[in-house]
Protein backbone atom coordinates (compact mmCIF):
# COMPACT_ATOMS: atom_id res chain seq x y z
CA UNK A 1 0.00 0.00 0.00
CA UNK A 2 1.21 3.68 -0.67
CA UNK A 3 1.07 5.02 2.63
CA UNK A 4 4.58 6.88 3.08
CA UNK A 5 7.53 6.95 0.69
CA UNK A 6 11.39 5.72 2.21
CA UNK A 7 13.82 8.61 2.91
CA UNK A 8 15.91 7.92 0.06
CA UNK A 9 13.66 8.07 -2.68
CA UNK A 10 15.58 8.66 -6.01
CA UNK A 11 12.09 9.49 -7.64
CA UNK A 12 11.30 12.20 -5.23
CA UNK A 13 14.64 13.78 -5.64
CA UNK A 14 15.40 12.03 -9.25
CA UNK A 15 19.09 13.16 -10.24
CA UNK A 16 20.60 13.43 -13.88
CA UNK A 17 21.40 10.04 -14.14
CA UNK A 18 18.22 8.75 -13.28
CA UNK A 19 16.60 11.13 -15.52
CA UNK A 20 18.88 9.97 -18.34
CA UNK A 21 18.12 6.75 -17.55
CA UNK A 22 14.01 6.82 -17.92
CA UNK A 23 14.84 8.68 -20.96
CA UNK A 24 17.04 6.26 -22.76
CA UNK A 25 14.59 3.55 -21.94
CA UNK A 26 11.34 4.50 -22.63
CA UNK A 27 11.52 6.43 -26.20
CA UNK A 28 7.91 8.61 -26.70
CA UNK A 29 7.06 11.37 -28.70
CA UNK A 30 9.11 14.47 -28.58
CA UNK A 31 7.08 17.03 -26.32
CA UNK A 32 5.95 14.14 -24.08
CA UNK A 33 9.63 13.74 -23.11
CA UNK A 34 10.02 17.54 -23.04
CA UNK A 35 7.09 17.82 -20.07
CA UNK A 36 7.44 14.36 -18.58
CA UNK A 37 11.54 15.85 -18.27
CA UNK A 38 10.55 18.77 -16.75
CA UNK A 39 8.17 17.87 -14.54
CA UNK A 40 11.30 15.60 -12.65
CA UNK A 41 13.49 18.75 -13.03
CA UNK A 42 10.51 20.80 -11.33
CA UNK A 43 10.15 17.65 -8.87
CA UNK A 44 13.84 17.86 -7.80
CA UNK A 45 14.55 21.50 -7.94
CA UNK A 46 11.22 22.97 -6.38
CA UNK A 47 9.53 24.90 -5.13
CA UNK A 48 6.40 22.65 -4.66
CA UNK A 49 3.44 23.80 -5.35
CA UNK A 50 2.13 27.14 -3.91
CA UNK A 51 -1.39 28.46 -3.26
CA UNK A 52 -2.18 30.69 -5.88
CA UNK A 53 -3.75 34.04 -5.51
CA UNK A 54 -6.56 35.24 -8.16
CA UNK A 55 -4.76 37.88 -8.01
CA UNK A 56 -1.63 36.33 -9.53
CA UNK A 57 -3.67 34.76 -12.23
CA UNK A 58 -5.47 37.64 -13.34
CA UNK A 59 -2.46 39.75 -13.72
CA UNK A 60 -0.27 36.60 -15.68
CA UNK A 61 -3.48 36.50 -18.12
CA UNK A 62 -3.91 39.97 -18.26
CA UNK A 63 0.08 39.98 -19.43
CA UNK A 64 -0.25 36.92 -21.58
CA UNK A 65 -3.47 38.71 -23.89
CA UNK A 66 -1.76 41.80 -23.93
CA UNK A 67 1.29 40.34 -25.14
CA UNK A 68 -0.17 38.37 -27.53
CA UNK A 69 -2.53 41.30 -28.93
CA UNK A 70 -0.24 44.06 -28.65
CA UNK A 71 -2.48 46.05 -26.28
CA UNK A 72 -4.35 46.95 -23.58
CA UNK A 73 -7.68 44.67 -22.06
CA UNK A 74 -9.96 44.35 -19.19
CA UNK A 75 -10.55 41.28 -16.92
CA UNK A 76 -13.28 41.50 -15.01
CA UNK A 77 -15.08 39.38 -12.66
CA UNK A 78 -12.65 36.91 -12.30
CA UNK A 79 -13.49 33.59 -10.32
CA UNK A 80 -12.68 29.88 -9.86
CA UNK A 81 -14.13 27.58 -12.10
CA UNK A 82 -14.63 23.96 -9.87
CA UNK A 83 -14.48 20.74 -11.93
CA UNK A 84 -11.64 18.12 -12.96
CA UNK A 85 -8.91 16.17 -11.26
CA UNK A 86 -6.25 17.49 -13.12
CA UNK A 87 -6.02 21.40 -13.99
CA UNK A 88 -6.16 24.85 -11.70
CA UNK A 89 -9.50 26.63 -13.66
CA UNK A 90 -10.03 30.84 -13.32
CA UNK A 91 -13.10 32.08 -15.37
CA UNK A 92 -13.50 35.74 -16.35
CA UNK A 93 -14.79 38.33 -18.58
CA UNK A 94 -12.48 40.11 -21.16
CA UNK A 95 -13.20 43.03 -22.19
CA UNK A 96 -11.76 43.90 -25.74
CA UNK A 97 -12.22 45.16 -29.03
CA UNK A 98 -11.47 41.50 -30.87
CA UNK A 99 -7.88 40.29 -31.92
CA UNK A 100 -7.41 43.79 -33.95
CA UNK A 101 -8.96 45.87 -31.42
CA UNK A 102 -10.60 47.73 -34.04
CA UNK A 103 -14.04 45.61 -33.49
CA UNK A 104 -16.83 47.80 -31.72
CA UNK A 105 -16.33 46.84 -27.72
CA UNK A 106 -17.24 43.46 -26.67
CA UNK A 107 -16.96 40.99 -23.59
CA UNK A 108 -16.07 37.45 -23.94
CA UNK A 109 -16.18 35.11 -21.01
CA UNK A 110 -13.07 32.77 -21.02
CA UNK A 111 -11.56 30.15 -18.99
CA UNK A 112 -7.41 29.67 -18.00
CA UNK A 113 -6.78 26.37 -17.61
CA UNK A 114 -3.21 26.42 -15.53
CA UNK A 115 -1.78 23.08 -14.97
CA UNK A 116 -0.17 22.99 -10.37
CA UNK A 117 3.41 21.63 -10.31
CA UNK A 118 2.20 17.64 -10.51
CA UNK A 119 -0.70 16.03 -11.87
CA UNK A 120 -2.53 12.63 -12.61
CA UNK A 121 -1.84 13.32 -16.13
CA UNK A 122 1.03 15.49 -16.71
CA UNK A 123 0.67 16.86 -20.52
CA UNK A 124 1.28 19.67 -22.33
CA UNK A 125 -0.35 22.85 -23.21
CA UNK A 126 0.78 23.03 -26.58
CA UNK A 127 -0.67 20.06 -27.47
CA UNK A 128 -4.01 20.68 -25.89
CA UNK A 129 -4.35 24.11 -27.65
CA UNK A 130 -3.64 22.21 -31.07
CA UNK A 131 -5.74 19.53 -30.59
CA UNK A 132 -8.76 21.30 -29.99
CA UNK A 133 -8.31 23.90 -32.57
CA UNK A 134 -7.66 21.16 -34.78
CA UNK A 135 -11.71 19.65 -34.32
CA UNK A 136 -12.72 22.88 -34.07
CA UNK A 137 -14.93 22.63 -36.81
CA UNK A 138 -16.18 19.28 -36.45
CA UNK A 139 -16.86 18.85 -32.43
CA UNK A 140 -18.80 20.97 -30.18
CA UNK A 141 -15.87 22.39 -28.41
CA UNK A 142 -14.52 25.57 -26.43
CA UNK A 143 -13.11 28.09 -28.77
CA UNK A 144 -9.09 28.32 -27.78
CA UNK A 145 -7.46 31.51 -27.70
CA UNK A 146 -3.80 31.99 -26.51
CA UNK A 147 -1.73 29.61 -24.78
CA UNK A 148 1.61 29.88 -22.22
CA UNK A 149 3.03 26.89 -23.02
CA UNK A 150 6.50 27.68 -21.29
CA UNK A 151 5.16 29.40 -18.27
CA UNK A 152 6.35 32.93 -19.61
CA UNK A 153 3.49 35.39 -18.10
CA UNK A 154 1.79 32.49 -15.92
CA UNK A 155 3.08 30.42 -12.77
CA UNK A 156 2.53 27.18 -14.51
CA UNK A 157 1.92 26.76 -18.52
CA UNK A 158 -1.48 27.66 -19.54
CA UNK A 159 -3.78 27.96 -21.81
CA UNK A 160 -7.28 30.18 -22.40
CA UNK A 161 -10.37 28.58 -24.11
CA UNK A 162 -13.69 30.53 -24.38
CA UNK A 163 -16.36 29.22 -21.69
CA UNK A 164 -18.54 26.67 -22.43
CA UNK A 165 -21.86 26.40 -20.99
CA UNK A 166 -23.28 23.56 -19.51
CA UNK A 167 -23.57 20.90 -16.60
CA UNK A 168 -20.64 18.17 -16.00
CA UNK A 169 -23.43 16.27 -13.53
CA UNK A 170 -26.80 16.15 -14.02
CA UNK A 171 -29.06 17.49 -11.34
CA UNK A 172 -30.13 14.51 -9.48
CA UNK A 173 -26.25 12.96 -9.46
CA UNK A 174 -24.09 15.86 -8.70
CA UNK A 175 -22.12 14.09 -6.22
CA UNK A 176 -19.42 12.00 -8.15
CA UNK A 177 -15.86 12.79 -8.30
CA UNK A 178 -14.61 14.10 -11.48
CA UNK A 179 -17.81 12.41 -13.16
CA UNK A 180 -16.46 8.46 -12.66
CA UNK A 181 -19.43 6.43 -12.43
CA UNK A 182 -21.75 8.95 -13.26
CA UNK A 183 -25.67 8.05 -13.71
CA UNK A 184 -27.42 10.37 -16.19
CA UNK A 185 -30.54 8.27 -15.61
CA UNK A 186 -32.41 6.51 -18.45
CA UNK A 187 -34.07 9.97 -20.22
CA UNK A 188 -30.98 11.93 -20.01
CA UNK A 189 -29.04 9.08 -20.89
CA UNK A 190 -31.34 8.17 -24.27
CA UNK A 191 -30.68 11.60 -25.74
CA UNK A 192 -27.02 11.36 -24.87
CA UNK A 193 -25.83 8.12 -25.90
CA UNK A 194 -26.01 8.20 -29.90
CA UNK A 195 -24.19 11.67 -29.77
CA UNK A 196 -21.61 10.41 -27.23
CA UNK A 197 -21.35 7.36 -29.90
CA UNK A 198 -21.95 9.62 -32.75
CA UNK A 199 -18.99 12.52 -31.70
CA UNK A 200 -16.82 9.69 -31.81
CA UNK A 201 -16.91 8.24 -34.93
CA UNK A 202 -17.15 12.23 -35.93
CA UNK A 203 -13.78 12.43 -34.77
CA UNK A 204 -12.26 9.65 -35.57
CA UNK A 205 -13.13 10.31 -39.02
CA UNK A 206 -11.51 13.70 -39.46
CA UNK A 207 -8.88 13.05 -41.65
CA UNK A 208 -5.96 15.65 -41.31
CA UNK A 209 -3.05 13.47 -43.70
CA UNK A 210 -1.39 16.27 -45.39
CA UNK A 211 -2.70 19.15 -43.29
CA UNK A 212 -0.56 21.69 -41.36
CA UNK A 213 -2.26 20.83 -37.83
CA UNK A 214 -0.84 19.51 -34.65
CA UNK A 215 2.48 20.01 -35.56
CA UNK A 216 3.78 19.24 -31.31
CA UNK A 217 2.63 15.53 -32.30
CA UNK A 218 4.68 12.80 -34.04
CA UNK A 219 2.78 11.86 -37.26
CA UNK A 220 2.76 7.97 -37.36
CA UNK A 221 3.06 6.16 -39.67
CA UNK A 222 0.44 3.53 -41.15
CA UNK A 223 1.36 0.35 -40.99
CA UNK A 224 3.84 0.57 -38.18
CA UNK A 225 3.28 -0.04 -34.72
CA UNK A 226 6.12 2.70 -33.69
CA UNK A 227 3.06 5.20 -32.35
CA UNK A 228 1.80 2.55 -30.19
CA UNK A 229 4.86 1.67 -28.63
CA UNK A 230 5.83 5.45 -28.06
CA UNK A 231 2.44 5.45 -26.86
CA UNK A 232 3.14 2.33 -24.11
CA UNK A 233 6.62 3.82 -23.19
CA UNK A 234 5.16 7.18 -22.54
CA UNK A 235 2.87 5.25 -19.78
CA UNK A 236 5.81 2.92 -18.41
CA UNK A 237 7.78 5.96 -17.57
CA UNK A 238 5.58 7.44 -15.63
CA UNK A 239 5.07 4.34 -13.98
CA UNK A 240 9.13 4.49 -13.46
CA UNK A 241 9.42 8.17 -12.37
CA UNK A 242 6.40 8.40 -9.83
CA UNK A 243 5.05 4.98 -8.62
CA UNK A 244 5.21 4.77 -4.88
CA UNK A 245 6.11 0.74 -4.93
CA UNK A 246 6.53 -1.41 -7.84
CA UNK A 247 3.95 -4.22 -9.03
CA UNK A 248 5.20 -6.88 -10.53
CA UNK A 249 2.34 -7.30 -12.48
CA UNK A 250 2.98 -4.07 -14.24
CA UNK A 251 6.05 -5.54 -15.69
CA UNK A 252 4.32 -8.98 -17.17
CA UNK A 253 1.43 -6.19 -18.69
CA UNK A 254 4.24 -4.47 -20.12
CA UNK A 255 6.32 -7.21 -21.90
CA UNK A 256 2.90 -8.14 -23.65
CA UNK A 257 2.33 -4.48 -24.42
CA UNK A 258 5.74 -4.23 -26.53
CA UNK A 259 5.49 -7.90 -27.89
CA UNK A 260 2.33 -7.16 -29.15
CA UNK A 261 1.61 -3.60 -30.51
CA UNK A 262 -0.47 -3.82 -33.49
CA UNK A 263 0.59 -1.79 -36.74
CA UNK A 264 -1.75 1.39 -37.06
CA UNK A 265 -3.95 0.68 -39.68
CA UNK A 266 -5.85 3.94 -40.48
CA UNK A 267 -5.10 7.13 -38.51
CA UNK A 268 -7.30 8.86 -36.06
CA UNK A 269 -7.38 12.23 -33.52
CA UNK A 270 -7.41 10.25 -30.40
CA UNK A 271 -8.98 12.10 -27.42
CA UNK A 272 -7.64 9.59 -25.19
CA UNK A 273 -10.13 10.58 -22.16
CA UNK A 274 -13.50 9.80 -23.96
CA UNK A 275 -15.69 9.17 -20.75
CA UNK A 276 -18.86 10.09 -19.08
CA UNK A 277 -17.69 13.32 -16.45
CA UNK A 278 -15.63 14.92 -19.37
CA UNK A 279 -18.18 16.83 -21.34
CA UNK A 280 -20.59 19.57 -20.85
CA UNK A 281 -24.37 18.74 -21.53
CA UNK A 282 -27.77 21.38 -21.79
CA UNK A 283 -29.75 19.47 -19.39
CA UNK A 284 -32.80 20.74 -20.90
CA UNK A 285 -32.30 19.89 -24.18
CA UNK A 286 -30.64 17.02 -23.35
CA UNK A 287 -27.74 18.15 -26.06
CA UNK A 288 -23.80 17.25 -25.28
CA UNK A 289 -22.47 21.16 -25.66
CA UNK A 290 -18.51 20.73 -25.20
CA UNK A 291 -16.32 18.21 -25.49
CA UNK A 292 -13.45 19.33 -22.47
CA UNK A 293 -10.24 17.28 -21.63
CA UNK A 294 -8.54 17.28 -24.55
CA UNK A 295 -4.93 17.17 -22.67
CA UNK A 296 -4.09 13.41 -23.19
CA UNK A 297 -5.06 13.32 -27.11
CA UNK A 298 -2.97 11.62 -29.30
CA UNK A 299 -2.68 10.81 -32.66
CA UNK A 300 -3.49 6.69 -33.07
CA UNK A 301 -5.98 3.95 -33.22
CA UNK A 302 -9.54 4.67 -32.53
CA UNK A 303 -10.16 1.30 -30.99
CA UNK A 304 -8.07 3.16 -28.07
CA UNK A 305 -10.98 5.66 -27.21
CA UNK A 306 -13.50 2.72 -27.59
CA UNK A 307 -12.02 0.77 -25.17
CA UNK A 308 -11.08 3.28 -22.61
CA UNK A 309 -14.92 4.46 -22.75
CA UNK A 310 -15.68 1.31 -21.19
CA UNK A 311 -13.58 0.81 -19.00
CA UNK A 312 -14.87 -0.84 -15.32
CA UNK A 313 -13.82 2.64 -14.33
CA UNK A 314 -16.66 4.75 -15.49
CA UNK A 315 -19.48 1.92 -15.28
CA UNK A 316 -22.38 1.92 -13.21
CA UNK A 317 -25.22 -0.62 -12.70
CA UNK A 318 -28.29 0.15 -14.81
CA UNK A 319 -31.92 0.72 -13.37
CA UNK A 320 -32.30 -3.23 -13.98
CA UNK A 321 -29.96 -3.70 -11.10
CA UNK A 322 -28.07 -6.25 -14.10
CA UNK A 323 -26.79 -4.37 -16.54
CA UNK A 324 -23.70 -2.17 -16.93
CA UNK A 325 -23.41 0.50 -18.57
CA UNK A 326 -19.93 2.00 -19.92
CA UNK A 327 -19.43 5.94 -19.34
CA UNK A 328 -23.20 5.23 -18.09
CA UNK A 329 -24.47 5.39 -21.73
CA UNK A 330 -25.06 1.97 -22.62
CA UNK A 331 -23.54 -1.44 -22.14
CA UNK A 332 -20.03 -2.50 -23.38
CA UNK A 333 -20.62 -4.34 -27.15
CA UNK A 334 -23.88 -2.39 -27.52
CA UNK A 335 -21.27 0.93 -27.57
CA UNK A 336 -18.68 -1.05 -30.01
CA UNK A 337 -22.05 -2.09 -32.20
CA UNK A 338 -23.12 1.75 -32.11
CA UNK A 339 -19.82 2.66 -33.10
CA UNK A 340 -19.55 0.63 -35.89
CA UNK A 341 -22.66 1.25 -37.57
CA UNK A 342 -22.11 4.78 -36.77
CA UNK A 343 -18.28 4.66 -38.72
CA UNK A 344 -19.74 2.50 -41.22
CA UNK A 345 -16.86 -0.04 -40.46
CA UNK A 346 -16.61 -3.03 -38.37
CA UNK A 347 -14.20 -3.06 -35.20
CA UNK A 348 -10.80 -5.57 -35.19
CA UNK A 349 -11.58 -7.42 -31.95
CA UNK A 350 -7.94 -8.05 -31.90
CA UNK A 351 -7.15 -4.22 -31.60
CA UNK A 352 -9.73 -3.95 -28.71
CA UNK A 353 -8.36 -6.44 -26.52
CA UNK A 354 -4.90 -4.58 -27.40
CA UNK A 355 -6.44 -1.55 -26.36
CA UNK A 356 -8.60 -3.45 -23.87
CA UNK A 357 -5.21 -4.08 -21.90
CA UNK A 358 -3.38 -0.52 -22.97
CA UNK A 359 -6.07 1.30 -21.20
CA UNK A 360 -6.50 -0.66 -17.62
CA UNK A 361 -2.87 -0.29 -18.00
CA UNK A 362 -2.75 3.38 -18.35
CA UNK A 363 -5.31 3.84 -16.15
CA UNK A 364 -3.14 1.95 -13.31
CA UNK A 365 -0.30 3.58 -14.03
CA UNK A 366 -2.23 7.04 -13.71
CA UNK A 367 -4.25 6.19 -10.66
CA UNK A 368 -1.19 4.18 -8.17
CA UNK A 369 1.62 6.25 -9.66
CA UNK A 370 0.93 9.49 -11.16
CA UNK A 371 -1.83 10.68 -8.91
CA UNK A 372 -0.26 9.07 -5.91
CA UNK A 373 3.05 10.60 -6.20
CA UNK A 374 1.31 14.01 -6.79
CA UNK A 375 -0.27 14.02 -3.68
CA UNK A 376 2.32 12.62 -1.91
CA UNK A 377 5.03 15.10 -2.69
CA UNK A 378 2.38 17.93 -2.07
CA UNK A 379 2.08 18.73 -5.73
CA UNK A 380 -1.31 20.01 -6.66
CA UNK A 381 -3.83 22.45 -5.48
CA UNK A 382 -6.27 19.29 -4.49
CA UNK A 383 -4.04 16.66 -3.32
CA UNK A 384 -6.62 15.44 -1.30
CA UNK A 385 -8.71 14.63 -4.52
CA UNK A 386 -5.69 12.31 -6.08
CA UNK A 387 -5.19 11.03 -3.18
CA UNK A 388 -8.64 9.67 -3.25
CA UNK A 389 -8.94 8.78 -6.45
CA UNK A 390 -5.53 7.05 -6.31
CA UNK A 391 -7.27 4.26 -3.81
CA UNK A 392 -8.93 3.63 -6.70
CA UNK A 393 -6.09 1.88 -8.70
CA UNK A 394 -6.39 -1.51 -6.28
CA UNK A 395 -9.36 -1.97 -8.24
CA UNK A 396 -8.01 -1.25 -11.92
CA UNK A 397 -5.28 -3.32 -10.88
CA UNK A 398 -7.49 -6.27 -10.04
CA UNK A 399 -9.92 -5.68 -13.50
CA UNK A 400 -5.85 -5.81 -15.42
CA UNK A 401 -5.18 -8.83 -14.10
CA UNK A 402 -8.45 -10.77 -14.75
CA UNK A 403 -8.75 -9.45 -18.13
CA UNK A 404 -5.01 -9.50 -18.99
CA UNK A 405 -5.53 -13.30 -17.97
CA UNK A 406 -8.84 -13.89 -20.38
CA UNK A 407 -6.84 -11.67 -23.45
CA UNK A 408 -3.84 -13.92 -23.20
CA UNK A 409 -5.76 -17.27 -22.39
CA UNK B 1 -4.06 7.34 28.29
CA UNK B 2 -7.70 8.46 27.57
CA UNK B 3 -6.54 9.42 24.05
CA UNK B 4 -7.25 6.89 20.98
CA UNK B 5 -6.96 7.22 17.69
CA UNK B 6 -10.42 6.24 17.40
CA UNK B 7 -11.60 8.70 19.88
CA UNK B 8 -9.59 11.42 17.61
CA UNK B 9 -10.62 10.44 14.62
CA UNK B 10 -15.04 10.09 15.33
CA UNK B 11 -14.92 13.74 16.95
CA UNK B 12 -12.99 15.45 14.56
CA UNK B 13 -15.65 14.23 11.84
CA UNK B 14 -18.77 14.56 14.12
CA UNK B 15 -17.62 17.89 13.85
CA UNK B 16 -16.67 18.35 10.08
CA UNK B 17 -19.83 16.56 9.02
CA UNK B 18 -22.45 18.14 11.60
CA UNK B 19 -21.12 21.64 11.94
CA UNK B 20 -18.41 22.67 9.19
CA UNK B 21 -20.10 20.87 6.65
CA UNK B 22 -24.06 22.68 7.24
CA UNK B 23 -22.06 26.11 7.28
CA UNK B 24 -20.25 26.22 4.36
CA UNK B 25 -23.85 26.13 2.16
CA UNK B 26 -23.61 28.40 -0.38
CA UNK B 27 -19.48 27.90 -0.47
CA UNK B 28 -17.59 27.34 -4.10
CA UNK B 29 -18.19 23.77 -4.82
CA UNK B 30 -14.43 22.66 -4.90
CA UNK B 31 -14.58 24.12 -1.04
CA UNK B 32 -17.50 21.78 0.02
CA UNK B 33 -16.01 18.66 -2.30
CA UNK B 34 -12.35 18.99 -0.49
CA UNK B 35 -14.17 18.60 3.16
CA UNK B 36 -16.30 15.45 1.81
CA UNK B 37 -13.12 13.97 0.52
CA UNK B 38 -10.99 14.92 3.65
CA UNK B 39 -13.67 13.42 5.76
CA UNK B 40 -13.56 10.39 3.21
CA UNK B 41 -9.76 9.82 4.17
CA UNK B 42 -10.47 10.53 7.71
CA UNK B 43 -13.23 7.62 7.95
CA UNK B 44 -10.85 5.05 5.97
CA UNK B 45 -8.24 5.92 8.74
CA UNK B 46 -11.40 5.47 11.12
CA UNK B 47 -11.86 2.20 9.87
CA UNK B 48 -8.76 0.40 9.23
CA UNK B 49 -6.20 1.66 11.54
CA UNK B 50 -7.08 -0.46 14.05
CA UNK B 51 -6.53 -3.34 11.28
CA UNK B 52 -3.05 -1.94 9.92
CA UNK B 53 -0.73 -4.06 11.66
CA UNK B 54 -2.65 -7.32 10.93
CA UNK B 55 -3.07 -6.09 7.16
CA UNK B 56 0.26 -5.23 6.94
CA UNK B 57 1.89 -8.31 8.55
CA UNK B 58 -0.19 -10.12 5.91
CA UNK B 59 1.26 -8.29 2.80
CA UNK B 60 4.58 -8.74 3.99
CA UNK B 61 4.25 -12.56 4.68
CA UNK B 62 1.97 -12.83 0.75
CA UNK B 63 4.95 -11.33 -0.80
CA UNK B 64 7.69 -13.70 1.18
CA UNK B 65 5.88 -16.48 -0.18
CA UNK B 66 5.63 -15.38 -3.43
CA UNK B 67 9.32 -14.70 -3.44
CA UNK B 68 10.20 -18.23 -2.62
CA UNK B 69 7.92 -19.41 -5.24
CA UNK B 70 9.65 -17.29 -7.67
CA UNK B 71 13.35 -18.32 -6.65
CA UNK B 72 12.00 -21.75 -7.14
CA UNK B 73 11.29 -21.25 -10.55
CA UNK B 74 14.43 -19.63 -11.66
CA UNK B 75 16.68 -21.18 -9.73
CA UNK B 76 19.31 -22.93 -12.22
CA UNK B 77 18.51 -19.95 -14.95
CA UNK B 78 19.61 -16.83 -13.20
CA UNK B 79 22.33 -15.58 -10.50
CA UNK B 80 20.38 -13.68 -8.42
CA UNK B 81 18.57 -15.99 -6.89
CA UNK B 82 20.76 -15.31 -3.78
CA UNK B 83 19.20 -11.70 -3.44
CA UNK B 84 15.77 -12.82 -3.87
CA UNK B 85 15.84 -15.93 -1.14
CA UNK B 86 17.71 -13.06 1.04
CA UNK B 87 15.08 -10.54 1.19
CA UNK B 88 12.21 -13.43 2.07
CA UNK B 89 14.59 -14.46 4.84
CA UNK B 90 14.89 -11.03 5.88
CA UNK B 91 11.01 -10.59 5.74
CA UNK B 92 10.60 -13.79 7.94
CA UNK B 93 12.69 -12.85 10.42
CA UNK B 94 10.94 -9.18 10.40
CA UNK B 95 8.03 -11.41 11.00
CA UNK B 96 9.18 -12.97 14.09
CA UNK B 97 10.51 -9.79 15.96
CA UNK B 98 8.18 -8.66 18.57
CA UNK B 99 9.50 -4.93 17.74
CA UNK B 100 8.79 -4.51 14.34
CA UNK B 101 5.67 -2.13 13.26
CA UNK B 102 3.79 -1.75 10.67
CA UNK B 103 5.90 0.40 8.64
CA UNK B 104 9.04 -1.85 8.52
CA UNK B 105 6.43 -4.33 6.92
CA UNK B 106 5.50 -1.62 4.37
CA UNK B 107 9.21 -1.30 3.81
CA UNK B 108 9.91 -5.24 3.63
CA UNK B 109 7.25 -5.21 1.08
CA UNK B 110 8.32 -2.98 -0.93
CA UNK B 111 11.66 -4.16 -1.21
CA UNK B 112 9.96 -7.60 -2.02
CA UNK B 113 7.98 -6.27 -4.64
CA UNK B 114 10.76 -4.41 -5.97
CA UNK B 115 13.44 -7.69 -6.33
CA UNK B 116 10.46 -9.58 -7.62
CA UNK B 117 9.19 -6.93 -10.35
CA UNK B 118 13.12 -6.87 -11.54
CA UNK B 119 13.12 -10.95 -12.28
CA UNK B 120 9.92 -10.50 -14.26
CA UNK B 121 11.52 -7.28 -16.29
CA UNK B 122 14.73 -9.47 -16.86
CA UNK B 123 12.93 -12.50 -17.99
CA UNK B 124 12.28 -11.75 -21.56
CA UNK B 125 13.12 -14.20 -23.76
CA UNK B 126 13.76 -16.48 -20.92
CA UNK B 127 13.00 -20.13 -21.07
CA UNK B 128 11.26 -19.63 -17.94
CA UNK B 129 8.99 -16.62 -18.56
CA UNK B 130 6.21 -17.82 -19.80
CA UNK B 131 6.07 -19.87 -16.30
CA UNK B 132 7.39 -16.97 -13.90
CA UNK B 133 4.45 -14.66 -15.71
CA UNK B 134 1.60 -17.15 -15.27
CA UNK B 135 2.96 -17.58 -11.85
CA UNK B 136 2.84 -13.91 -11.10
CA UNK B 137 -0.23 -13.33 -12.63
CA UNK B 138 -1.77 -16.15 -10.21
CA UNK B 139 -0.30 -14.62 -7.20
CA UNK B 140 -1.27 -11.33 -7.92
CA UNK B 141 -5.26 -12.18 -8.19
CA UNK B 142 -5.48 -12.66 -4.44
CA UNK B 143 -3.33 -9.59 -3.08
CA UNK B 144 -5.34 -7.09 -5.49
CA UNK B 145 -8.52 -8.43 -4.44
CA UNK B 146 -7.21 -8.24 -0.65
CA UNK B 147 -5.97 -4.47 -1.31
CA UNK B 148 -9.20 -4.04 -2.78
CA UNK B 149 -11.02 -4.88 -0.10
CA UNK B 150 -8.83 -2.68 2.17
CA UNK B 151 -9.97 0.19 0.24
CA UNK B 152 -13.54 -0.60 0.59
CA UNK B 153 -14.05 2.32 2.75
CA UNK B 154 -14.00 4.20 0.25
CA UNK B 155 -17.14 3.28 -1.55
CA UNK B 156 -15.67 2.49 -5.49
CA UNK B 157 -16.52 -0.86 -5.62
CA UNK B 158 -19.42 -1.24 -8.03
CA UNK B 159 -20.34 -4.88 -6.78
CA UNK B 160 -18.52 -5.17 -3.37
CA UNK B 161 -20.68 -7.81 -2.30
CA UNK B 162 -18.68 -10.24 -4.50
CA UNK B 163 -15.47 -9.25 -2.80
CA UNK B 164 -13.93 -12.22 -0.79
CA UNK B 165 -13.55 -11.68 3.16
CA UNK B 166 -10.66 -9.87 4.89
CA UNK B 167 -8.01 -12.37 5.58
CA UNK B 168 -6.70 -9.25 8.40
CA UNK B 169 -9.63 -10.42 10.02
CA UNK B 170 -9.67 -13.04 12.82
Amino acid sequence: MTTDIPAIDVRRHPDDAFVADVRARFPVEREIDEILTRKLRRRREGPGFEAVSIDTLIAGTRSLIEARLGHGVEIANARWLSGGASKLQMVFDLHWRGADDGGSPTTTTMVLRMEPAASVTESSRRREFEVIAAVADILPVPAVYWVDADAEYLPYPALICGFASGAAKPSHDPGKVTGLGQNYGPELRARLAPQFVGLLAKLHAHDITGRDVMPSFDRPTIGSNVSILRQVNAARRIWEEDRIEDEPLMAVVYKWLIGNAPPLDRLSIVHADYRSGNFLFDEAKGEIAAWLDWEGAVLGDRHQDLTYAALPLFQHLGEDGASVLASGMMPEQDLYDAYAAAAGEPLDPVRLAYFGVFNRYLVCVLLLAAAARASATRGTHQDVLLNHVSAMGYATLSDLSAYFRKVTA
Amino acid sequence: MNQSFETELQVVLRALGEVVLPALDGAEKHVVEQLHLSMAALDFMRQRLPHAGRFYRGELTAYATHADAVADLIAGHRGDVADLRAQAEAARTLLSSPAADWSDYVDATRRLRNVIACVVEGSAGAPYEADLDALVIATATDLHLQSRVWCQPFGFELKPETLPGATWIK
